[in-house]
């Protein structure tokens, strides 16, 4: 019988493919086949089934956002402002997030393209460069923060600084080195799983949960504070919720991932998803140390360990202490996975490298090493006696504080070019949002500005 | 012989559908990238953008020379 049905050879077509495009074809053909099975006989195990294989990037960049400095960040500002203040804006900071990194699913989904290629790509080289040379300066600082949080965590458990920041390194480099994009994707995945122990720590910890339904409902700013430490810790906050490196991470890994125009939706619900957990994990931290930090004698000076000291005598003992100390690692380890990730896209999209995970290292050698060798120097950093920690950790706010805005514009201006975006351009409801965040990024970082010049005006 | 018809009808099946598959997704040609014309509200902002970055320069340093935070 014959048929005029047009068929193919999957393992010839496959074959004849590039590394990358193989891996790439290979898994998008399963998202295909999980499509058609649904479609035939529709279930919701089916469904869900669909709905795992294609999240990854938006709860990886949300976890991931809950870094190591982001723990101590929470961790501090619960120990120096309780609860009052911080939960409801943790609670704007879930929405924010969640529509500044949706615009990266579609910018990615539609163009095919990463933030890297497409800033040099339609704004030139000079943006191009001014892009990168800020995000790889940034990154390196931020992975110095990870390391500070993995050796510090590690330290509890009396492993040595130097054996902890080597450990973190190699697992950064394995996963990145050799695992192919749908198993790397996974193994972080799994990592990031780790991140929601902060949560049951903080149900251990018993927190006065009606002080928390009170800020709430009765959100006020703190009075008879210093508004330039005020505003330094809005924008910690501000700064540690989005950064950056996210949205380069988020979009080339949409494509490295190769989803398209028809995933926008799961992309989105990815993001969604991600943003939830990472606003419930950073509400967490603020509710165990604002109970049991906050009031303590100098606890707005308290570092981690000094926070760490106290949650020992909290409900949730040296257990739970040692469990929070498990947590920081893992925050800086799924963070510096990222972060390297988002590097070496970034440089192997400006500099036209072949770029992506799916590719065996030695195909794609200057690119892995343009993330890894910046990982490797932050690990070194951490472990120079007398380092400037500190001042590192200033310094990649300040950049930040410069580069996010700049990050937010380009990506408001791609968004809404229709030559890029087509149908998919920005609605007038996201542009508002948009705007708004970029407005309110503007005049945060101006006022703090002000403070650090004029520290006696306010 | 039905096993033997079985399996190549599940072949033939699988062939149909990956062809639908390459049709649809394939390897994704994507077409240059031109540069944006720099018009309207865009030229303003990067205008406001190169002031704001200046700025900030402008503060950051007098802050770490002032060495406070």
């Amino acid at each position: 019988m014959t048929t005029n049905i047009p068929t193919k050879n999957i393992t010839d077509t496959l074959a004849a493919l590039p590394d990358d495009q193989r891996y790439r074809a290979a898994d998008r053909w399963r998202v295909h086949q999980l499509r058609e099975a649904l479609i035939q006989h529709p279930s919701f195990w089916k469904r869900l089934w669909l709905f795992f294989t294609l999240v990854g990037p938006g709860i990886l960049v949300m976890i991931a956002d809950n870094d190591a400095g982001g723990v101590i960040t929470y961790a501090q500002t619960g120990a120096t402002y309780g609860i009052g203040f911080f939960i409801p804006f943790l609670l704007l900071m879930v929405p924010v997030a969640y529509v500044v990194q949706e615009m990266t699913v579609r910018l990615g989904a539609v163009t095919g393209r990463g933030h890297a290629e497409m800033i040099w790509g339609r704004y030139g080289a000079f943006w191009g460069v001014f892009s990168l040379f800020d995000l790889v300066v940034a990154n390196i600082l931020t992975l110095v923060t990870e390391f500070i949080g993995v050796t510090v965590g590690m330290k509890v458990f009396g492993v040595p600084p130097i054996w902890s920041a080597m450990g973190g390194f190699a697992m950064v480099a394995g996963v990145l080195l050799f695992l192919r994009y749908h198993t790397w994707e996974r193994a972080a995945l799994w990592i990031a799983v780790g991140n929601l122990v902060f949560v049951p720590l903080a149900i251990a910890a018993h927190p006065h949960w009606g002080q928390v339904a009170a800020a709430l409902g009765n959100w006020h700013i703190p009075a008879g504070i210093a508004v330039g430490g005020f505003l330094y810790v809005i924008l910690a906050n501000l700064g540690t919720t989005i950064a950056p490196w996210m949205l380069f991470f988020q979009q080339s890994s949409v494509v490295d991932k190769g989803l398209t125009v028809r995933d926008i939706r799961v992309g989105q619900m990815d993001t969604a998803f991600g943003s939830i957990l990472m606003g419930v994990v950073a509400i967490a931290l603020v509710a165990l140390t604002g109970t049991w930090v906050y009031g303590t004698p100098g606890a707005a000076d308290f570092g981690v360990h000094r926070i760490m000291g106290a949650l020992v005598h909290s409900p949730i003992g040296s257990v739970g202490t040692a469990l929070f100390a498990l947590g920081l690692v893992e925050a800086g380890l799924i963070a510096a996975i990222a972060i390297t990730a988002s590097t070496s896209w970034a440089v192997g999209e400006a500099l036209n490298l072949p770029r992506s995970i799916n590719l065996p290292p030695q195909r794609a050698l200057p690119f892995y090493l343009s993330g890894l060798l910046g990982t490797a120097l932050a690990a070194v950093v951490v472990l120079i006696p007398h380092a400037p920690l500190g001042f590192l950790n200033l310094t990649v706010q300040v950049v930040a504080s410069i580069f996010m805005p700049a990050a937010m514009l380009f990506l408001l201006m791609l968004l809404n070019d229709p030559e890029v975006m087509g149908v998919y351009v920005n609605r007038p409801w996201q542009n508002m949002a948009a705007f708004a965040i970029v407005a309110v990024l503007i005049v945060a970082n101006g006022l703090y500005g002000v403070t650090v010049v004029f520290p006696h005006l306010f | 012989m039905n096993r033997f018809n079985e399996t190549e009808r599940l072949q033939r099946q699988e062939a149909e559908a990956f062809a639908v598959f390459w049709d649809r997704e394939g390897v994704r040609d994507l077409p240059p990238l031109a540069r944006a014309p720099v018009q309207g509200w865009v030229r303003w902002a990067f205008w406001g953008l190169r002031a704001y970055i200046v700025v900030m320069l402008v503060l950051v340093s007098i802050g770490f020379a002032h060495g406070v935070h």
